[in-house]
Formats: C-alpha cells, sequence, structure tokens
C-alpha cells in the first residue's frame, strides 16, 4: 500500500522569483534555506510524490466558473503567469494516483472538480520551482482549493477534503511514498487595502495552533477574523488545514517564520509531526 | 456596480495580452462590450483602484489587470493607489 511519510508547511509567494534580491539578505537566506531544507527531507523520506495544495488566484479560474476544490489527473505544466521569471515547462504528475484520490472523493462525499490539463499557477509554480524540481524524480498532483474568491471554501470543508487525500493514499495499492505540501500565507494583503502590512503577532498566533495540532481552533478562526488580521492572502491556510487533514491527530514543528515587507508577507515553513 | 461584469472584463485582460492591448489602446471600444454603466466606465478608464475595490471588486483580479496594462514593476504605484482613500468631494 501506499504511504504518507512526511507533510510540510510553506509559503508560496511569487516575490521569491520576481524579485529574490529585493528583501533583506539574512531573511531571504533564512527562507531559501528552509525550502532547500525541505528538499533535503523529501529526498531522505525517498518520496516519489508530493501532492501540493494550493489556490488560484483569480487566474486560472475565473468568473465563468470557480471549482471548490480541484486535482489535476492529466497533464500538468506551468507556470501560466509569464512574470515569474520561471520558464514554462512540464510537470510530471501521478496521474493514477491523482484518479484514485478523486474517485475516492466522490466515493467519500468530495465532489472534486477535475483537470485533464491544467497549467498552474504561482501557487503550485513557487513550491514546484524550489522544493518539488530540486528532489529528482518526485511527481506532482496539485490540489487547488478556493481560498480567495468568495464565496469561500470553508474551512472544515477544507479539512475534510485532507482526510479524504489521506484516505484514498493509504488505501492506493501501489507502493508511492507521499508527501503532501500545504502552501501560502500567512499575513499579506493581496492587491486589498492594507497591501503591504504584515502581522507577526496574528502570524505567530496561527503558527502556535499548527504546532499544537489545534485544528478546531484553526476551523474556528472565521473568515472574517483571518481577513481583519491577516489579510486577503492568509485566507490561504485553508490549504494548510487541508494538508493537516492529511494527518490526523499530528502537530507540526515550526521550521522558520520571517516578516519579509519587501515581499510583503508573513513566511512561515513548518514540519508535520507524523503521528506513529 | 456591475461586479460581475467588471471582473469579467479584468479577469479577460488579466490573462489575454491582446485583450489587454485592447483596453491599453482604445479603452472604450474595450469596455463597450461589457454590462457597464457610464460611472463604471470612467472608473475602470482612470483606473481608480482604491474606488473600484471599495466597491465591492476583487482585488486580486483588479491587479492583475492593472500589471498586465503598466508592466510588472507597477506594485509600488498599484500599492499607493489601494492604499489612499478616495477623497470625497464636500
Amino acid at each position: 500500500m501506499a504511504e504518507i511519510v512526511g507533510g510540510f508547511l510553506m509559503p508560496h509567494n511569487p516575490m521569491l522569483t520576481v524579485a529574490p534580491n529585493a528583501a533583506d539578505p539574512s531573511k531571504t537566506r533564512t527562507i531559501f534555506d528552509a525550502f532547500a531544507t525541505i528538499s533535503e527531507r523529501v529526498k531522505a523520506l525517498r518520496a516519489d510524490t508530493v501532492i501540493v495544495i494550493g489556490d488560484d488566484h483569480y487566474t486560472n479560474f475565473g468568473p465563468h466558473c470557480i471549482p471548490a476544490c480541484l486535482i489535476a489527473i492529466g497533464d500538468v505544466d506551468g507556470p501560466v503567469e509569464p512574470f515569474l521569471n520561471i520558464e514554462r515547462g512540464a510537470i510530471e504528475n501521478n496521474a493514477a494516483l491523482a484518479t484514485h484520490i478523486l474517485e475516492t472523493g466522490y466515493e467519500q462525499g468530495i465532489d472534486w472538480s477535475f483537470a485533464k490539463s491544467l497549467t498552474v499557477d504561482h501557487s503550485v509554480a513557487i513550491p514546484y520551482h524550489l522544493a518539488v524540481r530540486t528532489v529528482p524524480g518526485l511527481k506532482t498532483i496539485p490540489v487547488y482549493l478556493n481560498a480567495a474568491v468568495a464565496p469561500l471554501l470553508r474551512s472544515r470543508r477544507a479539512y475534510q477534503i485532507g482526510e479524504s487525500i489521506g484516505r484514498a493514499v493509504r488505501s492506493w495499492p501501489g507502493d508511492e511514498r507521499v508527501v503532501v505540501y500545504g502552501t501560502g500565507g500567512i499575513s499579506h494583503w493581496v492587491g486589498s487595502v492594507g497591501m503591504g502590512r504584515i502581522n507577526e503577532a496574528f502570524d505567530q498566533q496561527v503558527l502556535e495552533m499548527f504546532s499544537k495540532g489545534d485544528i478546531e481552533g484553526l476551523i474556528g478562526l472565521s473568515d472574517e477574523t483571518i481577513l481583519a488580521e491577516g489579510g486577503d492572502g492568509c485566507l490561504e491556510i485553508k490549504n494548510w488545514i487541508c494538508a493537516m487533514g492529511a494527518f490526523p491527530g499530528a502537530t507540526v514543528e515550526v521550521m522558520d517564520y520571517e516578516a519579509v515587507p519587501e515581499w510583503i508577507t508573513g513566511m512561515g515553513f513548518a514540519q508535520v509531526n507524523m503521528v506513529a | 456596480m456591475s461586479i460581475n461584469a467588471i471582473e469579467k472584463a479584468l479577469w479577460q485582460v488579466s490573462m489575454d495580452p491582446v485583450q489587454a492591448g485592447r483596453l491599453r489602446e482604445d479603452p472604450e471600444s474595450y469596455l463597450q462590450e461589457f454590462r457597464l454603466d457610464e460611472q463604471e466606465r470612467a472608473l475602470m478608464t482612470n483606473w481608480d483602484i482604491r474606488a473600484i475595490v471599495d466597491r465591492g471588486v476583487h482585488p486580486m483580479v483588479l491587479m492583475m489587470a492593472f500589471a498586465a496594462i503598466n508592466g510588472p514593476d507597477m506594485a509600488a504605484s498599484y500599492i499607493q493607489k489601494v492604499n489612499t482613500p478616495v477623497q470625497v468631494a464636500s
């Protein structure tokens, strides 16, 4: 049976490749080192597939169709944004496992939308560029949650989707070793009033809740509270909550945190403590 | 406020350089394809960022469209615009 061997929470800030030299050098080093550390740990875990949980930014999905949750079960490439300074290229999927996750969800009440051919945006492309491409042979299953365009996916549902992903992987007859990345956050205001603000105190509160495995507390944070304290970009902790669903009862170890004004974001990294 | 129509107009611009070129060069012609009133067309033609956000238009698609029109170095200008409250005429 396939196994989930690790989980990580990380930012997907496009500024990392748009303006890599704009920030304080010491903070910059911390952040790029954190991605390198994740890459090394995923290598050591001998993982062969990563499920990257991100959210579209009203980019791929426009006013004509906003999926609540979507999984890519076929061809993947990216990034879709030309300004990321990342050359668009193919991203190898694990289509068989992705399809099994979808089918399992259908059996369990998760009505996935799906993409047969997806060009990912930065929410998958940045983690891919910094912590997937760096691990030879690692295949990518992109998952998109609607954490951006209201009416939003509920945080409890995000967690349930993660639980279903976990059950699907553990029931897959293949021998895959899977890691899960929850991406985005923490506080940042994306195009909205307040853009440029970072709320370090709120970020620390969020990290503390993840580190204790306080999922009910995180789900209990209303979208209004998150918007007020962490900005519209902070709603991406739904992606993190989803990732935690694949690790019932788990806590996390915070790896790093930096508030980076030049990149307009409070950026946190954590590793899931695997429950035996 | 025709939020849906504005978001559609912005989204097309953000994703399609041809549409971005049309809005840049002849906003009147581009915007007449959408169900907007005169005031809304004026807001978009003038890129009154804060006024558009205050009316409930999604800020991400607005920023992406603004970038498509003004180039990737627009961030400082956008931040200044979005954080400057609209002056109410006395």
